[in-house]
């Protein structure tokens, strides 16, 4: 067994591995992504799965539910971390498997794949918690400017974290972007991993304080001009797990099923066959008992 | 270091006293949300032991909280004639700072605080060690009374320690504290009647409904509602796990059934608003403004959930004298206090979304396409917040190539290399980073602050 199939499986056993095999895992991981493109092409069939969040035990739900890893080919659409409590072993297994199925999954870069976010939502904080320093985040967020921004599915399926930009008419103007760098603040690389879909015409400022909202009209001028039949994103919660809008011209999937432990919703992928037919499986939360140890972790938030 | 994803409960303790310490959590939270700058509270720290960090989410929701009632308290004040003394009832205060907040006000008011004697103790003590605390209550310490059972008394703040399920009981010791039936009265209740049987909790409205027969009088209450949806249904599951069930919500599980609840035992009317109304039509607008700049913030959907599951309720009843009958005299201003929505601005445009980071209109758009470049750099403006350990570190310069465009507060913005997408932008000010005690986030940090959300 190899140093990267046992770590595999350490991490599968939600285990993190050293800091030192971490340094070698990103260098790794950044060999191979240094290579993808900013709009990675994918063959189906492939399972497109939504934000994560550090849910390790839920991310192996997803697994049990869309098969293992090489067996299904996987497409992550970023968010693997921050907000639950395993950021560190999600992220590491993930880019663990891309080392060594580097064809059988792909990952593209969320929001939250980003210096600044990561101290606010909780995987700087995990990281210094579980290794005592901050060098394996430092190590991931150097690898989260490596992701690909987006990935298109035999020509046909355009997936991106959150959304499009103003500033971005085709897919070329992507290709072009230079991507290794912190998530910006604004500008079409900003958007593409802020941006929502909205139920308006045009543009419209975002809540979020980042990125923009896109109306049906933007999406279908998008597609029209890119040949391309859908736009499946991820970024924002659904309670039943994944949502259409735009006339099945665009779909949110949403993979962390009780999101932070709190919102009570179920979570979904979405397999395209050969043919990019699809089929949605629904998931909910790994029951407590394949949770491991009970230990002294706190409830979840409320105001009380 | 074995980590458990499942959020279990963390209190062996009896239900009565995993209760008394949700007052500790709330106070914690508050704190967090004052050192990040959302609301001004002089006093809070005092009665923290723990300061710990909490997520955007919280302190944004404290802040929608403390605004919301704040603004029914001043708005119960600015109705009191000038020289009528008024009272304001605390029920279940726990560590709550209220009394300071209108002790510091011109008006004369009489604060009352009730809670466990246990509670009551523990909030006598720290006062009475914390001078600005005591100073608040009288001139000298020794002319605060420290009665059996160690409530304070002074003739601002009055401190009841008693179980509240006992009504006979807690009327008799709040009448003993100085309570009288003849001057306008604000009940208060925070996060409290939810976690009674409604047996008890409807024995108290009712009771308050008619203790104040002279005067009109309100009552204010903040708590949770909506146990049926998904996201209702995994709070119950989360609180009663954490040993505080909400005995209460089934009984009343709705914001129509809170209100005809306190017309029903007594009160003349009631209005009642879900969080996310308060927020967004209620408080003020300059204020929302200002406080959506503190932090960066992405949670937006759980925003939405959370805040429509809370709602504060202020019920109203006049006197029951001949002259007053059926009229709310001069409390009837506060029938208003969630039909007038704040006057709108631009940015109330996205108020469905209850958050919107103010920032520069983009540039006209021609044929819906904005031209690139004419964006003007979004505000996530206020403090990123730093962990307590002051991470000075710098990104290794030669990963982050690229047009930059991220600039932190403790980063070195990257040399600006070729081009990419992002446009250098800088933030117009970074405003001090709230500090937290090294210590106090030791302690809370192996149970994974910041992500307890």
């Amino acid at each position: 067994m190899t140093d990267l199939d046992r770590q595999i499986e350490q991490l599968r056993r939600c285990e993190y591995i050293k800091e030192a095999e971490v340094k070698a895992l990103c260098a790794k991981a950044r060999e191979i992504l240094v290579e993808e493109s900013n709009v990675q092409r994918v063959d189906a069939p492939v399972t497109i799965c939504g934000d994560i969040h550090g849910q390790f035990y839920d991310l192996v739900e997803l697994f049990k539910v869309g098969g293992n890893c090489p067996d299904t080919n996987y497409l992550f659409m970023g968010d693997f971390v921050d907000r639950g409590f395993y950021s560190v072993e999600t992220f590491l297994l993930l880019l663990a498997l891309k080392v060594r199925y580097p064809d059988r999954i792909t990952l593209i870069r969320g929001n939250h794949e980003s210096r600044q976010i990561t101290q606010v939502y909780g995987f700087y904080d995990e990281c210094l918690r579980k290794y005592g320093s901050v060098n394996v985040w430092r190590y991931c967020t150097e690898i989260f400017d490596y992701l690909s921004l987006a990935a298109l599915i035999e020509d046909k399926i355009f997936c991106v974290h959150g959304g499009l930009s103003p500033s971005i008419n085709t897919l070329d103007d992507i290709r072009m972007l230079d991507r290794k760098q912190e998530v910006p603040h604004d500008g079409a690389m900003c958007d593409l991993m802020w941006s929502d879909p909205e139920d308006m015409t045009g543009w419209g400022l975002s809540p979020r304080g980042a990125g923009y909202l896109f109306g049906g009209d933007v999406v279908s001028e998008f597609n029209h001009q890119n040949n391309i039949q859908c736009i499946a994103r991820a970024h924002q919660l659904q309670m039943d797990g994944y949502r259409w809008m735009f006339n099945k011209t665009l779909v949110t999937v949403w993979s962390a099923p009780n999101y932070c432990y709190r919102c009570g919703n179920v979570a979904a992928i979405l397999e395209l066959d050969e043919n990019l037919h699809q089929n949605f499986k629904i998931f909910e939360a790994a029951p407590p008992e394949s949770r491991g140890v009970p230990s002294k972790k706190p409830a979840p938030d409320y105001f009380l | 270091m074995i980590d458990d994803e499942a959020p279990v409960g963390n209190f062996s303790m009896s239900g009565d006293a995993a209760v008394q310490n949700t007052t500790e959590d709330a106070a914690s939270s508050k704190l967090s949300a004052v050192r990040m700058g959302y609301f001004r509270d002089d006093y809070l720290e005092h009665f923290v032991r723990r300061v710990t960090r909490r997520s955007p989410l919280i302190n944004r929701g404290y802040y929608a909280r403390v605004a919301g009632i704040r603004k029914a308290i001043d708005g119960f004040l600015s109705c009191i004639p000038q020289g009528t003394t008024a009272q304001i009832v605390n029920l279940g205060s726990g560590m709550d700072t209220t009394f300071f907040y209108v002790n510091d006000k011109p008006q004369s008011v009489v604060c009352f605080e009730c809670d466990f004697p246990e509670v009551i103790q523990r909030k006598a003590h720290t006062i009475l060690r914390k001078e600005p605390c005591w100073k608040a209550m009288a001139r000298n310490r020794e002319d605060i009374v420290q009665v059996p059972g160690g409530a304070l008394r002074s003739e601002p703040l009055r401190m009841v320690a008693a179980d509240m399920r006992q009504v006979d009981e807690f009327e008799r010791q709040l009448v003993q504290a100085g309570f009288q039936d003849d001057l306008p009265t604000l009940w208060l209740a925070e996060c409290v009647l939810v976690y009674m049987q409604p047996l008890h909790s409807d024995a108290i409205i009712r009771w308050a409904a008619n203790a104040v027969s002279k005067a009109p009088s309100a009552f204010v209450v903040y708590e949770q509602i909506l146990p049926h949806d998904a996201f209702g249904r995994t709070m119950v599951r989360n609180l009663q796990a954490r040993g505080c069930p909400l005995l209460g919500i089934h009984e009343y599980p709705t914001l129509d059934s809170q209100r005809q609840r306190y017309v029903s035992l007594g009160f003349t009317r009631c209005e009642a608003a879900d969080m996310n109304d308060v927020y967004d039509l209620h408080l003020d607008g300059a204020e929302i403004a200002r406080i959506q700049r503190l932090e960066i913030f992405d949670e937006l959907e759980e925003w939405r959930l959370i805040q429509g599951h809370y709602f504060i309720g202020v019920a109203l009843k006049g006197s029951h004298d001949e002259q007053h009958r059926g009229s709310l005299s001069y409390l009837e201003p506060l029938t208003q206090i969630w039909s007038t929505p704040r006057p709108s601005d631009t940015e109330m445009r996205f108020r469905s979304f209850g958050s919107l980071p103010p920032r520069p209109a983009p540039p006209p758009s021609i044929n819906g396409i904005v031209p690139p470049g004419g964006f003007l750099p979004p505000s996530f403006g206020g403090p990123v917040p730093i962990p307590a350990d002051p991470p000075r570190f710098v990104p290794s310069g030669g990963m982050v190539n690229g047009g930059g465009g991220h600039v932190m507060a403790n980063h070195v913005p990257p040399a600006s290399g070729g081009g990419g997408g992002g446009r250098m932008m800088g933030m117009a000010h970074l405003p001090e980073v709230p500090v937290f005690r090294e210590e106090d986030e030791a302690e809370e940090g192996s149970e994974g602050q910041g992500m307890r959300d």
